[in-house]
């Protein structure tokens, strides 16, 4: 099954077009990695798929409905939640309650039910501290739960912006550089944390990164942005030997023909 | 447990004095308390509305929309204080809906911006619309509210005690949304709005929402202002009053609701005191909170509530 699918995709900044007639498919319960060289769209097209941006021209489906024009927040009710390149979160809360409002969405309670505390709020609460403490073990933070996420090292703060948008409990999970600014160690436990999520979730994952020894070992197919243009997209044995991919990467070889 | 008993002991007492306090018959300090109360409620509504990482330069243009709704219904039409009243900040936060629809795509500073032109627009609608509002005269003769079960509003002890209500509704309506999920969300919107847009808050809904209660409680002041002084004029609403406002949040605490207050309390304590000085000129007003306000941002960001070393809740 389908679960998002770009058609032509293009977003123009002024003159300059980040985007160029992307089309892809994503299907169902994979690990899809974007890459490309620096500049290449990548952040564009999260920031299009999620809403933040909207299209110069072309349509984003997800679930088969066309959320082109959606909001942020009315997409990630959707079931498609997104994470950022820079570290993003609340810094002044802890980290038990940066997950709390990633529970924002489900269980839903309404406005007076939350101000009046009506009982049928208090019986949603309780799933929702259940949920957060099994986010919290599933990430090995239940240590660190009453610690400010500002205080938390980097690697932490990366895995509990992560934590945040799982507790969204999406059905599509885009991660932007998951591994960015982390340490060899750092690395392999967030890609443990990744594949851990992937099969207990059953969640769809779309990461942008530029760690390609990450990249290959996650990801079963991988979609190769240059200049705002898809070039290659295959399976990251195909796209290692791929020509116009390492023609992107490193220049073209002029002496060979 | 005995933490929670101290705190409420220092309530009750607390609410005991408040209530016993006109029976001391000193009708000058009397008087400054309605003023104290009156200008907390605009103070923790704009608390509110800052609570949202949104400054609303026109708090006390929605202040004045109350006052003048029970002015002109009240001298006009002859309608009953009572239906009037919670109309004052029915209109306030009807306005703020329109107004908050309109302005709240901005953000930061040009939300400032925005609010600040809108509460000039409305002042000077005041002032140029005279017939309606009465120019730059103002209302006069707002009659005292009409008795509420055979209790008269004649005496300045009767408006403490109306306005004394307001501001514990206030505080309750203020204190229950501070606790719940909704002024945790509020909260996250000034910290990063695009992460709180991305796990599927409705960020835009949030604001407006803080802005509609926030200028309703400023509406409903307004609507004891008005017969409190018997008298209301545009100068009553004007910017200056919203930066009084400002300064009183900050240099109270905004984190919380009792620095709020605190800070309404002290800075008005201060200027009534202010007043008796010797050879007192009116622009010492403003001169004094301006200081202060520099003086607490470079000393205590977090307000004086900050000093004490057990913080209320």
């Amino acid at each position: 099954m389908v679960l998002l699918e770009l058609s032509e995709l293009s977003k123009n900044f002024g003159g300059l077009r980040a985007l160029d007639k992307v089309s892809a498919r994503i299907k169902k319960g994979g690990i899809v990695g974007l890459i490309g060289p620096n500049g290449a769209g990548k952040t564009t097209l999260f920031n299009v798929v999620s809403g933040f941006y909207k299209p110069s021209e072309g349509t984003v489906l997800f679930k088969e409905e066309d959320i082109t024009h959606l909001r942020p927040f009315q997409i990630s009710s959707r079931g498609l939640t997104r994470t950022y390149q820079e570290t993003n979160l609340f810094h002044d809360f802890s980290v038990e309650k940066n997950i709390l409002i990633g529970c924002h969405l489900r269980p839903n309670i309404g406005f007076f039910e939350q101000l009046f505390g009506m009982s049928s709020a208090k019986g949603k609460q309780g799933i929702t501290t259940k949920k957060i403490g099994e986010i919290l073990e599933l990430f090995e933070l239940t240590s660190l739960k009453n610690e400010l996420a500002k205080n938390l090292s980097h690697g932490y703060q990366r895995t509990l912006g992560v934590a945040i948008a799982l507790a969204t409990e999406p059905e599509l999970l885009m991660l932007d550089e998951p591994f960015s600014g982390m340490n060899v160690e750092e690395t392999k436990s967030m890609i443990a944390h990744i594949q851990k999520i992937h099969q207990e979730k059953n969640l769809t994952i779309l990461l942008v990164e530029h760690d390609m020894k990450a990249v290959m070992e996650l990801c079963d197919r991988i979609i190769v942005l240059n200049f705002g243009k898809k070039i290659a997209e295959g399976s990251p044995s195909e796209i290692q030997k791929n020509r116009a991919v390492v023609e992107a990467y490193l220049g073209a070889d002029e002496n060979a023909v | 447990m005995n933490k929670i008993n101290f705190k409420l002991t220092i309530i009750v007492a607390l609410l005991i004095i408040l209530f016993l306090f006109p029976t001391t018959g000193n009708i000058h300090w009397t008087r400054v308390l309605v003023e104290v109360f009156i200008w907390a409620t605009v103070s923790l509504g704009f608390r509110l509305i800052l609570t949202a990482g949104q400054l609303s330069l026109a708090q006390v243009s929605f202040m004045g929309l109350g006052a003048y709704t029970v002015g002109i219904m009240t001298t006009k039409t002859n309608l009953n204080y009572w239906i009037c009243f919670p109309l004052a900040g029915v209109f306030a936060a009807f306005f703020a809906l329109i107004i908050g629809y309109l302005s709240l795509r901005t953000r930061g500073i040009h939300f400032a911006i925005a609010t600040f032109a809108i509460s000039e627009v409305i002042r000077l609608t005041w002032i140029e619309w005279k017939s309606l509002f009465g120019g730059v005269g103002g209302i006069p003769h707002i009659p005292a509210p009409s008795p509420l079960f055979g209790f008269k509003f004649e005496s300045t002890a009767s408006f403490y005690y109306l306005s004394l209500f307001l501001i514990l509704f206030t505080i309750l309506i203020m204190h229950r949304m501070d606790r719940s999920k909704f002024g945790m969300i509020l909260l996250t919107l000034e910290k990063s709005e695009s992460l709180s847009q991305s796990v599927g808050i409705n960020t835009f809904e949030y604001k407006i929402i803080a802005f509609i209660i926030g200028s309703f409680f400023a509406g409903l002041a307004g609507g004891v202002f008005a017969p409190f002084y018997h008298y209301i004029g545009p100068d009553d609403f004007s910017i200056h009053q919203t930066f009084y406002v400002l300064i009183y949040v900050l240099t109270g605490g905004v984190q919380t609701i009792y620095g709020t207050i605190f800070g309404v309390f002290t800075l008005i304590m201060a200027l009534k005191l202010i007043h008796h000085l010797p050879g007192f000129n009116p622009v010492w007003e403003p001169l004094f909170l301006g200081c202060t306000l520099i003086l607490i941002m470079k000393f205590l960001p977090g307000g004086l509530i900050s000093i004490s070393p057990k913080r209320l809740p």
